[in-house]
Formats: C-alpha cells, structure tokens, sequence
C-alpha cells in the first residue's frame, strides 16, 4: 500500500485519547466514556490520524510510535465518517501527511483551506473538533476502544 | 360523566366528579392543556393547575375558584391584550375556575403561590371568593415532569387556620386537600452551590493547567460565565424544566465552557466577554451535523430549548 494514496472511505484510522482528568480529554463517568473536543486539539489546526493498514493493524505499534503509554486508549474511526461530519460553509476530509519516522500519518483537514477571517476558522475548527469527539464517544460506546485505556 | 378527552361548555368538575369518575388531575389538565392547543395558543403562553385546596365562603363580591378545579394561568400581558381571551374565559368559565390573588396564608418556604391572572370572570351568583388557594400541580405540557413538586398534606392545619385569619368572618368548609411543596428554589439553590463549587475549582488554575499550555481563566470571564450560566438556570427553572448539569471548564484561550452532553443532541458554551459562541451537534443518520454561531448572554434559553428539543 501506497503512503501518499488517497484515504479510501472504507479505511481505518487510529486516534490516541489521553484519558486523563486533569487535562480533561476524556470524562469517564457512570460507566461511560465521553471524549471532549480538547483531545483534538493542535496547532495547525490538522488533527493527526494513522491509517491502520500502514501501521500493521497494530494499535499497540500505533501509541508506541505516537509516544503515549498505555494510560492513553486508541479509537479507530473510518474514513468515510469522518468524511460525513457536517460543518457550517466547509467539508471534512482525510489527506495522507507520511513523515520519514510515520509513513502511516495522515491529517484531518477542512476545506476550503481559507477562510474569511481567522476568527471565523477558528471557530469552525473549534466546531470540527467537538465533532470529532461526538464521533469518537459515539465509536466508544457502540464498538468499545480498538485498545483500551489502562486504568 | 365527564366527556372524555374534551370538556365542553357546561361541565363543571366538583369533587364528586373525580371520585365517581376516577378522574386523575393530570387527566384534566391534559384536556385543557389539548384545548389550548388546539386553539393555537402556544404551550409557553400557559399553564394549567389543578386546584386542590380551594376554599369556599360568601362575600359580597370577588371571584370564585371551585375546590377541584382546573384553573388556567396566562401571563398577565397576554391576558390585558386580550388576544384570545374570550376563548380561554371560556374555558375557565365552564370550568368554574377563575382567579385570586396570591394568598397571604402561605408561608415562604413552606408551599410558594405560583399566583393566578385575573381572566375577568365572575361567579353566576357573584357571591363566593377563595380565602387561601396553594398552588397545584404543574402540568405535564409536552412530556415535561419536573417533578419539583411533592405532596405535602400535613400543611392542611396552617393552611386553614392562616385562612380564617386572612379572611375573618368568613367561614370554611374544606372538603379535601391536597398541598404541594413549590421545591423550585432549594432545586435551584443546590444546582448554583456545585455550580459556583465548580467555577471556585477553575479559578484556582494556572496557566498550563492541563499541560497543554492552556491560558488561565481570567476574572471577567469567571464573572461573565457565572452571570450567563445563572440567567440561564433562573430561565430554566422559572420554564418548569428539569436541569440538565453540564460539563463546565475553561478551554486554552482561558474562556469559561459549559457542555451538555446527550446521545444525539449536544450543546457547547464558549462564554466569551461579549457574546457567547454557542455550538450545536446533532447525530442525524449516523452523520454529526453541527452548527456554530454566537449569541448573546442574556439569550441562551432558546439554546436550551433547542437541546431538550422543544
């Protein structure tokens, strides 16, 4: 499989949730599990994913190469729902993003890349990643962790 | 007999009525509330109670609320516009239920009056007022049970001997009484305690709090978040809804956030110093949909509606 190919719909990405109070990524209460946009937070606004197939199908390989110990559980998402989350004037889409030390890596982008202010961006990506965590509370809950969370 | 599922001009509800036709008070309330509906009256603009600890006695003048009746409550300017006020002095009318004024014979604390609007009907004979009325059941208008109420007969005592004082010369027959505790402001007062509890945590935090090189909240925005989260309580209690605890936090800008989290529909604060940025999530078909905009402080309550599907 090709690094820089394009994310199939049908392809499975992993995401580490750092489940820990005080950061507050992740609230576990009355036996649930409810994650919070925080555990998407980045900088550039490009929330990282690995594409399964390019990391073995090893989730455990995943979080090592990520740098997370084990208190952090792994969600895995598919493509295509991601792809379906509905955000106010933008679309959601997954790109290949291989660096030399993860050829796995790929990112969550909004599109159009621009926007009319910085302030309006910001905001929609502030929106994309409560999405996201909605998707990924929703996965927990239906289909439990791909690799859970050492507590 | 009572119709069913409608009650017609002419039908009076006594006592007798409930106890021969088992008739539940939130059967009445029901119909009425249908009535109104169907009228186009909008399920905000009203409330109906059933009377429970009604009074009678003889005056010269006043209204008259029978014991057991239904009595609707409108907001005091809808009624003055009169926009369809005869319809609903209809309904009261054939119901025999009009209004009071809040009685003196309620002790704050105890049971709080929910106080009834002056719809302008008077009684056939013009000759009965209600010395002491407590409030009633609230109605169960589109599957809403608060449940802020709780039966609480032992106040029948106080409630008549308050009564004879408030209208002296005035003698009382009660036929049976049921009494409600109005809970809404010791509901309210223990979800502002761990709210404010919570708000007290998030002031302590510094910057980098979360390792995540977050801001710390600021005053104005503890201020701001307190003053916006209060209004919306206050609204929603005062709506008769059931609160819903939200996650509150501050986010890495340091603004204040309040999250209610439901399986398909969730709410996100953002309590910013002018406005509060306000996100809508929904699961439709497996997909999220959200939507993201700002509004102002004092109006969060059509959020909340939103939420809880209203």
């Amino acid at each position: 499989m090709n690094d820089n190919g394009p994310v199939r719909n049908d392809e499975t990405l992993y995401r580490a949730v750092r489940v820990n109070v005080k950061s507050g990524e992740c609230i576990y209460k009355g036996g649930r599990y409810t994650v919070r946009s925080k555990a998407f937070l980045t900088t550039n606004q490009r929330p990282s994913v690995d594409r399964a197939e390019l990391s073995e199908n090893d989730p455990a390989l995943f979080l090592s190469r990520s740098g997370l110990d084990r208190k952090s559980g792994v969600v895995s998402f598919v493509a295509s729902s991601i792809r379906g989350i509905q955000l106010d004037d933008h679309t959601v889409d997954v790109k290949p993003a291989p660096c030399p030390h993860n050829p796995a890596h790929a990112q969550i982008v909004m599109e159009p890349d621009r926007c009319v202010s910085e302030s309006k961006r910001a905001r929609v990506f502030r929106s994309l990643r409560k999405a996201l965590a909605k998707l990924a509370t929703k996965i927990i809950a239906e289909n439990d962790w791909t690799l859970e969370p050492q507590k | 007999m009572l119709p069913q599922g409608r009650i017609n001009p002419g039908t009076t509800l006594s006592n007798e009525n409930f106890i021969k036709d088992n008739i539940s008070s939130r059967m009445i309330v029901s119909m009425v509330s249908n009535q109104l509906l169907e009228n186009g009256v909008d399920s905000n603009e009203f409330r109906v109670f059933r009377n429970t600890a009604a009074q009678e006695a003889h005056s010269g003048s006043g209204s008259a609320i029978s014991n057991n009746a239904t009595v609707v409550e409108l907001p005091e300017s809808w009624v003055r516009s009169g926009i369809g006020s005869e319809s609903i002095q209809w309904e009261v009318s054939d119901l025999g239920a009009t209004d009071i004024d809040a009685p003196d014979s309620v002790q704050s604390g105890q049971v709080q009056p929910l106080g009834f609007v002056n719809t302008g009907y008077t009684d056939i004979h013009n000759t009965n007022i209600i010395a002491s009325v407590f409030s009633a059941v609230k109605v169960n208008v589109r599957r809403r049970n608060t449940q802020l109420y709780e039966p609480a007969e032992q106040f029948y005592a106080i409630t008549q001997q308050k009564a004879n004082r408030a209208f002296p010369g005035f003698s009382f027959k009660i036929q049976s009484i049921t009494t409600y505790v109005d809970h809404r402001d010791s509901y309210k007062n223990a979800i502002l305690d761990e709210m404010l509890e919570r708000l007290n945590a998030i002031a302590q935090r510094e910057d980098n709090w979360d390792g995540l090189g977050s801001m710390k909240p600021n005053n104005i925005n503890l201020y701001r978040a307190k003053h916006v989260l209060m209004k919306l309580l206050n609204s929603v209690i005062a709506n008769g809804d059931k609160w819903i605890e939200p996650y509150i936090c501050s986010d890495e800008d340091g603004y204040i956030t309040a999250e209610w989290y439901g399986d398909e529909r969730e709410l996100h604060l953002r309590i910013e110093e002018d406005e509060v940025e306000y996100t809508e999530l929904e699961s439709i078909n497996s997909k999220i949909k959200t939507h993201v905009d700002t509004v102002d402080g004092d109006d969060c309550f059509a959020l909340w509606k939103w939420l809880i599907n209203e």
